[in-house]
């Protein structure tokens, strides 16, 4: 992958709405400027995320605050077409829809979406329904070339000294108490305790790559600071 | 002119269909009033369940004022039909959707077996019959080409599976305070209609509701270029009040034809020694269970066969046979009584698990369905999401009830 290219993040409803919930949605501003990430979600997503009774009271300000501040953003043409330059290929709403629509048979709309959109530009999806993943892989569906989740997130943000270990511990604590999904290992264990056993799937390199074991393998993100 | 228009005119409110598709309010009403562009994917099961051409949700080549109001919503319209009747049904509409998109996931392609089987009962019915033989030679034609009922006893035991295997959409639920005792119109987007048949359980006995499922699958067959039809309740004491059209005799002929022909009578009578003239209570109560039709219909039968005359049928009617129903078929058992007889434990497998949670009204899943998702979220076809989706529950209520059942989640 060329240091040229835009690198876009596609986010799901759960991950998305846990950034949310912990308040910490200052890394997606994070990932834009130290490591050029635009992270971007489908406007099913978007109605995902403000239709959730339980959640969306909490969520609807932030992701207000962070779509305003241009943190994150609806996925529409006119960004397809500056991120299909950037990539070398044409991807339009259109295409991703009419494979989410196969895709939405298996798996819930919001991720379909998700995860057809990260498959056509060849991006990070962020999700954590691995469930929905294992079914897609099931059914021999074209995945996305990665896969990470909201923890691989916080993680990089803790090895990037972007959380501390103060924050990145209320995160663990906050969605536990809220029943959000939080990694096996970080159940019973603190969150730094717990993080090596996750095998954090985002990290650093000296240039934006991502290792060749699939979905599940390691994505490198290039901080700018080291841009040659 | 806007969606809030198109939805105006079915009767129904914003905030059923809002909640119907699991989307907050303030958004659906912006998709509404054409301040915020509705994305394709839920304007397509918006159209699904409104019965409308999702085309007419574009707004860069549609014209909403051309949109009309589909046949269904045009007679749910009316007085005599509640905000529960239309929402009900909102949701029937949102479940025969589901259904295809199921058996799309699974089997590949939606089961369409009812086109041949309704062309092939059409053909064999002559329209210039009177209303009752068309009736009963359209049930004659679906017992041949369905099996259905020749093993020589009582069919209703499998009447639902039977009718499901074609893929009609057969669902039973309760609606209080509904003067909707039956319909049968087309759910699904417009290229994968299919029948759906919709009998409000609330009050209702399981033989009572045999004989409604027929007579809504004649309509289905029959009256299918009206594209709904409703049965409402007959009022208490009414004689026939119903079977004043072509439409209602014919449909009514076909559902006693094939869940009470002559010859089943005759076999249980046969098998039983009893004499048409001369029932007890017991044996009305054993021809009831036999056959799974209501002592009303059943009486109505051994009358139109000429077997008894009319004031044998009066004394028939008051007959008092609940009580001895209850000793030969489990079919007449109360919920708390059926609960008894199979245990506790066996109860729980099912009990409130088939209640939807999202909408304005609840509805009752049929068992089959349910299991059939269970069972693809379990075996890798569905995920839980998507799950969640089909059966129209929150993820919370789905991990409360089907948790346990659950793989594993992988990290």
């Amino acid at each position: 992958m060329s240091s040229a290219s835009e690198l876009s993040f596609i986010f799901d409803t759960d991950a998305l709405a846990q950034i949310f919930i912990t308040g910490h949605q200052i890394i997606l501003a994070h990932l834009k400027d130290q490591y050029g990430v635009s992270s971007y979600l489908m406007s099913e997503v978007e109605v995902e995320l403000l239709s959730n009774r339980r959640i969306s009271g909490l969520v609807r300000p932030r992701y207000e605050k962070a779509l305003k501040n241009g943190w994150i953003k609806l996925l529409t043409s006119g960004d397809l077409e500056r991120v299909s330059k950037s990539i070398g290929i044409e991807v339009t709403l259109h295409e991703i829809r009419t494979l989410a629509s196969d895709l939405k048979l298996l798996i819930g709309n919001g991720e379909a979406h998700t995860h057809a959109a990260a498959i056509l530009l060849g991006c990070p999806s962020v999700s954590n329904d691995q469930q929905a993943i294992r079914v897609l892989e099931a059914n021999g569906k074209q995945m996305p070339s990665s896969v990470l989740r909201s923890f691989d997130l916080f993680g990089f943000c803790y090895h990037e000294h972007i959380l501390s270990e103060r924050e990145a511990e209320e995160i663990r604590t906050t969605l536990r108490g809220q029943g959000e999904w939080v990694p096996i290992s970080m159940k019973n264990s603190t969150f730094v305790g717990g993080l090596a056993a996750m095998a954090c799937r985002l990290s650093t390199s000296m240039a934006a790559t991502q290792s060749s074991a699939g979905w599940s393998g390691t994505f490198y993100l290039q901080r700018r600071s080291d841009t040659p | 002119m806007s969606i809030r228009a198109l939805i105006d005119g079915t009767g129904l409110s914003l905030n059923a269909c809002a909640s119907t598709l699991g989307v907050d309010t303030q958004i659906f009403k912006e998709w509404a009033d054409g301040k915020r562009e509705m994305p394709p994917s839920y304007a397509e099961t918006l159209s699904a369940i409104l019965g409308v051409n999702s085309k007419l949700f574009d707004s860069r080549t549609t014209d909403l004022r051309k949109a009309e109001t589909p046949a269904i919503w045009f007679k749910l319209r009316g007085d005599e039909f509640t905000d529960a009747d239309r929402e009900s049904i909102l949701l029937i509409r949102r479940l025969g959707h589901n259904l295809n998109q199921f058996e799309r996931a699974t089997d590949g392609q939606s089961n369409r077996g009812w086109e041949i089987l309704f062309e092939r009962i059409r053909a064999a019915v002559n329209l210039q019959d009177s209303p009752q033989a068309q009736g009963r030679k359209a049930a004659e034609a679906f017992r041949s080409f369905t099996q259905f009922g020749l093993g020589g006893k009582g069919a209703a035991e499998y009447l639902r599976g039977a009718v499901r295997a074609k893929g009609i959409l057969v669902l039973e639920s309760p609606i209080s305070g509904s003067q909707l005792e039956g319909c049968t119109f087309l759910v699904g987007e417009t290229e994968m209609q299919r029948p759906c048949i919709f009998v409000n359980t609330y009050k209702s006995t399981w033989f009572r509701r045999n004989v409604i499922i027929m007579h809504e699958l004649a309509h289905a067959i029959l009256d299918h270029n009206l594209g709904v039809a409703i049965d409402r309740i007959e009022a208490e004491g009414s004689k026939n009040s119903r079977l004043n059209s072509i439409q209602e005799v014919r449909a009514e002929a076909f559902a006693r034809e094939c869940l009470l022909p002559k010859q089943l009578v005759m076999s249980f009578c046969a098998q039983t020694g009893a004499k048409p003239t001369r029932l007890a209570p017991e044996s009305l109560a054993g021809l009831v269970a036999f056959s799974g039709v209501e002592q009303k219909t059943v009486v109505a039968l051994l009358r139109e066969y000429e077997l008894i005359d009319d004031s044998l049928a009066a004394q028939y009617l008051l007959f008092e046979i609940w009580e001895i129903l209850r000793g030969m078929t489990e079919h007449a058992l109360s919920t708390m009584q059926f609960i008894e007889r199979i245990g506790a434990q066996a109860a729980q497998q099912w009990e409130n698990k088939r209640y939807t949670t999202v909408g304005t009204r609840k509805i009752m899943l049929p068992v089959n369905y349910v299991q059939s998702v269970i069972e693809a979220v379990v075996g890798y076809k569905i995920s839980m999401s998507r799950a969640t989706e089909l059966l129209m529950i929150d993820l919370e209520v789905f991990l409360e009830r089907f948790g346990h059942l659950m793989p594993a989640a992988a990290e």
